[in-house]
């Protein structure tokens, strides 16, 4: 929407005016004497923080370029609250440095950091009226009472929370209490929001609708947001990059489409995507000219880029990634597995199979499988689908492909299995 | 959004943070008044199916109960309005046909009753009020602030609610005496200004108060002393007035204490008032139970006044253990 809205003149009244097609000219007067500062931005180097032993984040260094949507995702445990919380001033870090818009602020009150935090439990003030949840951040930054109801307004009529300023958030719906934490961060007009899971109290069709929302505000108000969550959908469908955290260390940092496409490890292959990456676990086997992953239930040849990347390493056990809907069954394959459960809706299945070895493996196809029976041995092979012909004319008759795809590339993620580290050819 | 306001969002949300801050809260005075309007609702429906059964029997245990605590209140009463002889006739006078007030005037003018009343008002407010803010300070401090020692002293906190005050009582008066304090209003003030009890009390309530508010509030620009007068107080008031009024109720009715640190009139608390009364005179009962009467009246008023905000208070408490 309306990224039109100038960088360097943000204020909720304007994203107000976009949102209501007018705009208050007394309150836009009041607000708009310092809108003329720079941009945000928020920097973490090499910022640690252990509690005790206990590592949280180790060695972060990450930049929050101004404007943008950076997400931290993260399995629960993982340090991401820690890093929000240190941005925040919540937490001192044990190391490194922390700047907000260019300024260290290791030191700095929480307060006089300009950043604003939506917290998952939306941490609304029970006993006060919506109106006072909202202005409690101008109060005590001593605004005047004018100013103060005037901006309070403006940011409830944009947020549409106009008619419920008198209620107390008890009596309010979940996205009613999500949208009064949003506006008590909007209403200070921060360099920065950190957002701590914001949606996860929320039920599905709601938490689809303020992802939206979301978006929206954020391309409204052009203002840096840092979220954090654990859902790697939230994460890619909201994110500019993404920053995936595991075990206090900093993973990846990417645009989704990089993190997706290119992980760069294979906890990062593992846990973005869904149905998430199979992983299977094998040795490296020359064959000649080939090089081929061998695994208890067949084998799979790598195509010859990987395979010069993986001899160059010199490499025994490794890692071998393929996502679901890039394996293929055929009519005879390199790789066998058994059929435990089939999903079968409509033209489309699910099949969650296992290998000798007990591994799970998941096969997503746009065939309808439905005949499949628990039990079932398939025949399994790396590559695209074909095309959308040749597949409509495979669904009527239960004939598997007798050709093997070729093995490109791109459905392959290659990495050593000792330190997780990705191969590229 | 009102679309979505239906019921079913209302109860799912307050499962979320709205639950907790009803629970912390007392303070989400309008959930509750929601929550009580589903209630309402519910009951209404439920009970007309019991009402033949049980409701008869409910009223009538509840009848025979206010008799049994109504009663010897309703007797002090009357008396209070009866002659000496009147209150010594067998079978007792159930009801004063020709009410006496001058009884009431005469527990002032004979039994000093007016000194005896001022110095434990001045008394039991001073310690209300200490007991409140030391109770609430240092509960806070126990609940949110990281201190050394914190635990250590905490529970010397606790552990001076272990000890009975019968038991420390003698050396209590020596301390007195040897400060000077006998026959004076700190001897009745100062041991009371801090409370076990409340600080454990206080301190229970405000580790219910969400740490987000917290963080939350440190964010919006208040330091410690802004969060606990404008969102830890206001979110515990049921709580505090019920301690306030449980403070007020055991310093005004003190005896063991007052008696033991004071020999004069000029000091001595109405309830030690009251058992000199009875050194007056035998014939003198009718003013006895006149000044018991008076004695209790502010204690009448304070529950009849804070009765909602008491009752809130003890149950949540309850809630929290």
């Amino acid at each position: 929407m309306g990224s039109a809205t100038g960088r360097h003149e943000v204020s909720p009244v304007q994203f107000a005016g976009v949102k209501d097609g007018r705009r208050s000219t007394a309150a836009g007067a009041v607000l708009s004497s310092d809108a003329g500062r720079s941009p945000a931005a928020v920097s973490l180097e090499g910022v640690s923080k252990w509690y005790d032993d206990v590592p949280a984040v180790q060695d972060f260094t990450i930049d929050a370029e101004p404007g943008e949507f950076l997400v931290l995702l993260g399995p629960s445990g993982c340090g991401k609250t820690t890093v929000l919380r240190l941005i925040a001033g919540l937490e001192t870090p044990s190391q490194g440095v922390i700047r907000i818009g260019g300024q260290v602020v290791n030191d700095v009150d929480p307060r006089n950091r300009d950043i604003a935090m939506v917290f998952q439990s939306y941490a609304l003030y029970p006993h006060m009226t919506v109106r006072r949840n909202i202005e409690f951040p101008l109060r005590s930054r001593g605004y005047p009472a004018l100013e103060r109801s005037r901006t309070v307004e403006e940011v409830a009529r944009s947020l549409q929370l106009d008619r419920l300023l008198d209620r107390k958030p008890a009596q309010l719906s979940g996205g009613q209490r999500q949208r009064v934490a949003l506006a008590r961060a909007i209403v200070r007009r921060p360099l920065a929001f950190l957002m701590d899971e914001p949606l996860s109290n929320l039920d599905a069709q709601l938490r689809v609708e303020m992802r939206a929302e979301l978006v929206e505000l954020h391309a409204k108000l052009d203002t840096t947001i840092i979220y954090v969550t654990h859902d790697q959908v939230e994460a890619t469908t909201m994110g500019n990059r993404i920053a995936v955290i595991d075990q206090s260390w900093l993973q990846q940092v990417g645009t989704p489409r990089e993190v997706y496409e290119h992980p760069a490890n294979a906890f990062v292959a593992g846990f973005v995507g869904n149905p998430p990456m199979n992983i299977i676990r094998g040795r490296l086997e020359v064959e000649g000219d080939a090089m081929n992953v061998r695994f208890q239930d067949g084998y799979l040849q790598l195509p010859p880029g990987l395979a010069a990347a993986a001899r160059r390493e010199n490499l025994g056990e490794v890692l071998l990634g393929i996502r679901p809907q890039d394996l293929q069954i055929v009519e005879r394959g390199t790789m066998h597995a058994t059929v435990s459960l089939v999903e079968a809706v409509g033209s489309e299945s699910r099949l969650v199979c296992r290998f000798a070895g007990g591994q799970f493996i998941t096969v997503d196809t746009d065939r309808d499988m439905a005949h499949m029976r628990n039990g079932d041995v398939i025949d399994l092979a790396a590559g695209k689908p074909r095309s959308e012909r040749q597949r409509a004319s495979q669904v009527e008759v239960r004939s598997l492909p007798e050709v093997l795809p070729e093995v490109l590339p791109e459905v392959l993620h290659l990495f050593d299995a000792a330190s997780g580290r990705r191969l590229d050819p | 959004m009102p679309a979505r306001e239906t019921l079913q969002e209302q109860s799912a949300a307050a499962g979320g943070y709205g639950g907790s801050g009803g629970a912390t809260g007392k303070g989400g005075m309008g959930g509750r008044r929601s929550g009580a309007a589903y209630g309402r609702g519910h009951n209404r429906s439920r009970s007309r199916v019991r009402r033949p059964m049980t409701m008869g029997a409910r009223y009538l245990l509840l009848a025979v109960l206010a008799i049994v605590i109504g009663f010897p209140i309703y007797i002090t009463v009357v008396n209070s309005l009866l002659t000496s002889r009147q209150i010594a006739a067998r079978p007792p006078v159930l009801f004063p046909v020709h009410p006496l007030w001058g009884d009431f005037a005469a527990a002032f003018s004979q039994a000093h009753l007016g000194i005896y009343l001022r110095n434990s008002a001045i008394v039991t407010i001073l310690i209300v009020v200490a007991e409140l803010v030391t109770s609430v300070l240092a509960g806070y401090a126990f609940a949110f602030l990281k201190f050394p020692f914190r635990r250590l002293l905490f529970m010397a906190c606790i552990a001076t609610m272990m000890v009975p005050m019968e038991a420390t009582i003698v050396p209590n008066r020596q301390t007195i005496v040897a400060l000077g304090w006998f026959n004076s209003f700190p001897a009745l003030i100062v041991p009371f200004l801090a409370s076990g009890v409340g600080i454990f009390l206080f301190r229970q309530a405000f580790l219910g108060v969400p740490r987000d508010l917290r963080d939350a509030a440190r964010l919006d620009g208040y330091g410690h002393w802004h969060f606990l007068t404008r969102i830890v107080i206001p979110l515990n008031r049921p709580l505090i007035a019920a301690f306030a009024l449980y403070a007020f109720m055991s310093a005004w009715n003190q005896y063991l204490w007052p008696l033991i640190v004071t020999d004069t009139n000029s000091v001595r608390t109405v309830q030690i008032g009251l058992k000199q009364l009875e050194g007056v005179g035998l014939n003198h009962f009718n003013l006895i139970f006149a000044g018991t009467l008076l004695a209790a009246l502010p204690i009448f008023l304070l529950l009849i006044v804070f009765q909602r905000q008491l009752v809130r208070g003890l149950s949540a408490g309850a809630l929290k253990g």
